[in-house]
């Protein structure tokens, strides 16, 4: 039987005080890591676990913290992404309410990895209540000595502080995150230099997930084997499964990692809503190629989904049941694109400013078979051209909806109208 | 060097410089809009995007710099890059960037200033579609007046954030910026301020559409229209390198842009010395040579005058006569001045005026205004090496010793002090070449009427001895001649010597004055000539 790692504490109502954690066996792997091993013995005991990251990429969490200079005389920054916007994730924002010690813990063990002594956490600006829960768990840290100078006696310092960001999906991105962090604009930057080695203040710099650090402290405690053997070995551990959409019971699920799709909807979502039949999924955040109903027989983990042609993304799982109009479905994401795109690539800014508009008028019924063969051009002339995945996270649906339910876009054409159900 | 090749043509470049670079050299074309050379590279307008063997994606060149690739990766085992500007997708990008960035402009060409100069108008014949498949309303933000010499037409701007970055780059003064996201991004002063900095009107020069304009050049005919002009600017001691843009048919300038030279200004130039030209046009010129007859100054010709000066002059004792040369007056003018006190009249009364504007330095990141308002101060020093200074020879007036006097000006220079106008009253015999009409000519006893700095050829010495080559781009007003012409004149009638061009006198000055050895006009070329540095010696072939 899986046994909950992340979430086991999260309906509790103390479960935000550090007392409670603290009852709970928290903060034993930081004093762990802080008194019997040193950065590089973290590190790889991190690479040994196969952590992926959990912010969409999936990079190797291990291989990243490596890429950061040993023995440079500039400080090293560790962010930790709360910027949590994409369409269909709220997984994040979820750990911090209930276990917020948990994601400070992991920052704290990240930190002393890649030999940091500041860490910011960079939360979205809609989560008010959740920076003042990760501004009082700071102070609780620092009240019991796991933050400030000297932590524990063992010479390690480390100050963390909670910055808000100002509603931009687009701060998430790493680079923009940084940007944003300066009080610049978040307009991603250009790499190389990649953060680890030019990051926040020209400074070696990692930026993590919020579920990606709160694997750490497990995997520090019960050791890279036992995380390995949840799920599959490459890209192991517990997963935090957002279920929205035509679900009965959409909410956050933590399965072991390749859990499969067809098993969180039927069993862990409870089936379809209204018992209606299943069309489509987007099994990964608003940003990767959505799924056919036939095609959720599926492990949820990266690699599986990517021998699909589709990604594990934030595991952001959208379900859509039989009434949804896959145009509309789409204009509703462009829409999100459009508002989000930062502005700085010109394939993106009017990329997606072009493909909404076509996309209306498709949904409206007044589009012709070439205005949908137009939109297609669109997100081609979108894909893998810009700074930032933004770009591709417009155009990948665009075109696996227009590859998977072209005929439902062009039943649109020349009809005067949406024939099926719409928000229009 | 990393061997590369690009488009099937081979090539050793340097390592380090980006690919748009590279291919310039071999001749070929990359279109681009936020790349500039003088800026931070963006990579963010996508019209540079080219394939690179072994990449899955195409790269912007101007984000990707030469390299060597270690022995194993070389493409074809001998290549370092091998890239392509022309294949099939390359051109699938560029045209659909193009067609991007057309969405939204209102090709409003006909009544725009920068038809002609356009990068967007010239890569959309060169690599874009010819029609649009755009048929929403198009985004109409705002003009803008930014600040006292440049406007912004929003319409036309293609976001590639050029103006932005010069003003945190190279001014770092920061009045503008990018106001909201995605396609409602416009390009916006900051609140309560205005792009008032004194290089402010360099980003229209960038700005590669037509969306920021000057006000100056604004509704004034088409580019094409004009003659132009290399020269130095007259407006301070930088010289930074301008083209003159001006019609022959009134004789008139209708425009002065900075031209880039990597030793002086690089790309830019400050907004006073683009609108100089305005000054000049303003001034009160002296349009004919003039001799006082019975108190009141009389349109005379040239040989008259001539006659006039020389025969003047010869009334006084050599060192009763003293000649003041000027900062606005390139090197071979002052030259010719006091070979014509020292070898002419055997006068050592030479002196340099220091009646030159001076403010502070304007020092911003990456330029420097210098406060001293005339081009050539230095190189005057160089060739007049004054034997006296102005204020000596306001004494020698005011005692009696000196009571001729020959007066260069040139240029815009700074009023006259109350006790240099009481002094030179009382010169017996003043000659006055300048181009205005000034305190200083009403006391004239021949008034030379001269040219201003965009109307003749010769050489500047800026601040840091850097030797440059003026050239004339208007004629001087009726019959004004440039004061080279005037001191020529003078030297052939007193049987010093005859030179005809200035060309020639630089010649003169390059085999005898030390700093200058070895200096000639092909020397100097487009860029100039510091003193001090080596010069190579003449190849045989060209001997
Ligand atoms: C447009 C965009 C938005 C993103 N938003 C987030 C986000 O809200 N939270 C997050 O953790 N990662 C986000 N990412 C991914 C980050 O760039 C980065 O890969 C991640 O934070 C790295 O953390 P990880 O290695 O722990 O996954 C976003 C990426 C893109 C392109
Ligand atoms: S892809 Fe879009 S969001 Fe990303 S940098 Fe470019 S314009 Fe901005
Ligand atoms: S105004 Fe011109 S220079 Fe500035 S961003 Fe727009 S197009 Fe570029
Ligand atoms: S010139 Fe390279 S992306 Fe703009």
């Amino acid at each position: 039987m899986f046994e909950k790692v992340l979430t086991q504490h999260i309906n509790i109502p103390e479960s935000q005080s550090i007392e409670y954690y603290l009852k709970h066996g928290g903060y034993q792997a930081f004093q762990k890591v802080l008194k019997s091993m040193s950065p590089d013995e973290v590190i790889e005991e991190v690479k040994a676990s196969n952590l992926r990251g959990r912010g969409g990429a999936g990079f190797p969490t291990g291989v990243k913290w490596g890429f950061v200079p040993k023995d440079d005389s500039k400080p090293h920054y560790l962010l930790v992404n709360a910027d949590e916007s994409e369409p269909g994730t709220f997984k994040d924002r979820l750990l911090i309410n209930g276990n917020p010690h948990l994601v400070l813990e992991g920052a704290m063990i990240a930190s002393f990895a890649i030999r940091s002594n500041h860490s910011y956490i960079y939360i979205r600006g809609e989560f008010v209540k959740e920076a003042r829960i990760l501004e009082k768990a700071i102070q609780e840290a620092y009240d019991k000595g796991f933050l400030g100078k000297n932590i524990l006696g063992t010479g390690y310092n480390l100050d963390m502080a909670v910055h808000r960001g100002a509603g931009a999906y687009i701060c998430g991105e790493e680079t923009g995150l940084i940007e944003s962090l300066e009080g610049k604009r978040g307009w991603p930057r250009i790499k190389p230099p990649f953060p680890a080695i030019e990051g926040y203040q020209h400074s070696p710099t990692i930026v993590n997930n919020v579920e990606t650090l709160a694997c750490v402290p497990s995997i520090i405690e019960r050791g890279a084997s036992w995380f390995k053997s949840i799920g599959p070995e490459q890209s192991p551990g517990p997963k935090l499964y957002c279920l929205s959409g035509h679900v009965k019971r959409p909410g956050v699920y933590e399965l072991p990692m390749g859990t499969n799709l067809k098993e969180i909807i039927y069993e862990d979502g409870g089936g379809i809503l209204d018992d209606k039949k299943l069309k489509a999924v987007i099994p990964g955040g608003s940003s990767v190629p959505i799924l056919r109903a036939d095609e959720i027989d599926v492990a949820m983990d990266f690699n599986s989904l990517a021998a699909i042609g589709t990604m594990l993304g934030s595991a952001g799982t959208i379900v859509m049941h039989e009434d949804t109009c896959m145009v509309d479905a789409l204009l509703n994401l462009l829409h999100f694109y459009r508002h989000e795109s930062c502005g700085q690539c010109t394939p993106c800014r009017e990329g997606t400013n072009w493909a909404e508009k076509i996309l209306h008028k498709i949904e409206s019924g007044h589009a012709t078979e070439k205005d949908v063969e137009l939109l297609g051009e669109v997100a081609n002339h979108i894909n893998f051209r810009t700074i930032c995945p933004l770009g591709d996270a417009a155009a990948m649906p665009i075109q696996s909806f227009l590859k998977k339910f072209g005929d439902e876009f062009r039943a649109h054409v020349g009809v005067g109208h949406c024939p099926l159900n719409s928000r229009l | 060097m990393p061997l590369i090749k690009i488009n099937g043509i081979e090539a050793e470049v340097p390592a380090g410089i980006n690919i748009i670079e590279a291919a310039k050299q071999l001749g070929i074309e990359i279109p681009h809009y936020c790349y500039h050379p003088g800026l931070k590279v963006v990579a963010s307008c996508r019209m540079c995007l080219v394939k690179l063997e072994g990449f899955p994606k195409l790269v912007p060149a101007c984000q990707t710099p030469v390299r060597e690739a270690p022995p194993d990766r070389k493409v074809d085992g001998k290549y370092d890059m091998v890239i392509s500007t022309n294949d099939e997708v390359v051109k699938d990008a560029q045209e659909s960037i193009l067609e991007f960035l057309l969405l939204n402009h209102p090709v409003d060409c006909p009544e725009c200033d920068q038809a002609g100069e356009c990068l967007l108008q010239d890569y959309t014949y060169r690599y874009g579609k010819d029609h649009s498949r755009f048929e929403f309303d198009k985004r109409v933000p705002p003009r803008k007046d930014l600040g006292p010499e440049v406007l912004l037409v929003s319409t036309r701007c293609i976001l590639c954030s050029r103006c932005v970055r010069f003003t945190q780059e190279i001014t770092g003064t920061k009045e503008l910026f990018v106001k909201n996201r995605g396609a409602r991004a416009e390009i916006e002063v900051y609140p309560s301020q205005s792009l008032d900095n004194k290089l402010s009107m360099c980003v229209t020069d960038i700005c590669p559409v037509g969306a920021l304009v000057t006000k100056d050049f604004l509704f004034k005919p088409r580019n094409w229209r004009y003659q132009k002009t290399r020269t130095v600017c007259p407006g301070c001691s930088v010289g930074c390198n301008v083209q003159i843009e001006w019609m022959e048919e009134d004789n008139r300038i209708y425009r002065i842009k900075p031209v880039y030279n990597e030793h002086v200004n690089q790309w830019w130039a400050c907004d006073d010395g683009r609108l100089l030209y305005h000054t000049y046009e303003k001034l009160p010129r002296l349009e004919y040579p003039m001799i006082r007859q019975n108190g009141e100054l009389q349109r005379t010709n040239w040989k008259k005058a001539y006659q006039t000066v020389i025969e003047g002059l010869k009334k006084y004792k050599a060192d009763e006569i003293a000649f003041i040369g000027s900062g606005f007056l390139t090197n071979e003018e002052n030259y010719l001045l006091q070979k014509l006190a020292r070898e002419a009249f055997g006068s050592q009364n030479v002196a340099l005026s220091d009646r030159v504007v001076k403010e502070d330095d304007v020092v911003y990141p990456k330029f420097i205004i210098k406060g001293e308002k005339a081009p050539n101060v230095q190189g005057a020093t160089d060739m007049l090496k004054p034997s006296v200074t102005l204020a000596d020879v306001v004494a020698g007036l005011q005692k009696g010793t000196i009571k001729a006097v020959f007066w260069a000006g040139g240029g815009v220079t700074a009023p006259l002090e109350a006790d240099h106008l009481d002094a030179l009253k009382k010169a017996e015999f003043l000659v006055v070449m300048d181009v205005a009409q000034s305190p200083l000519t009403e006391l004239a006893t021949i008034v030379l009427a001269g040219a201003s700095p965009y109307e003749k050829e010769g050489t500047f010495t800026n601040y840091q001895g850097r030797v440059q080559r003026i050239r004339q781009a208007i004629m001087p007003p009726l019959a004004a001649r440039a004061d080279f012409e005037i001191l020529e004149a003078l030297l052939d009638l007193m049987d010093v010597a005859v030179y005809l061009r200035p060309k020639k006198a630089f010649d003169e000055i390059a085999a005898t004055v030390a700093d200058y050895q070895g200096m000639s006009y092909e020397l100097l070329g487009e860029l100039g000539w510091k003193k001090g540095d080596p010069v190579p010696e003449v190849s045989e072939a060209q001997q």
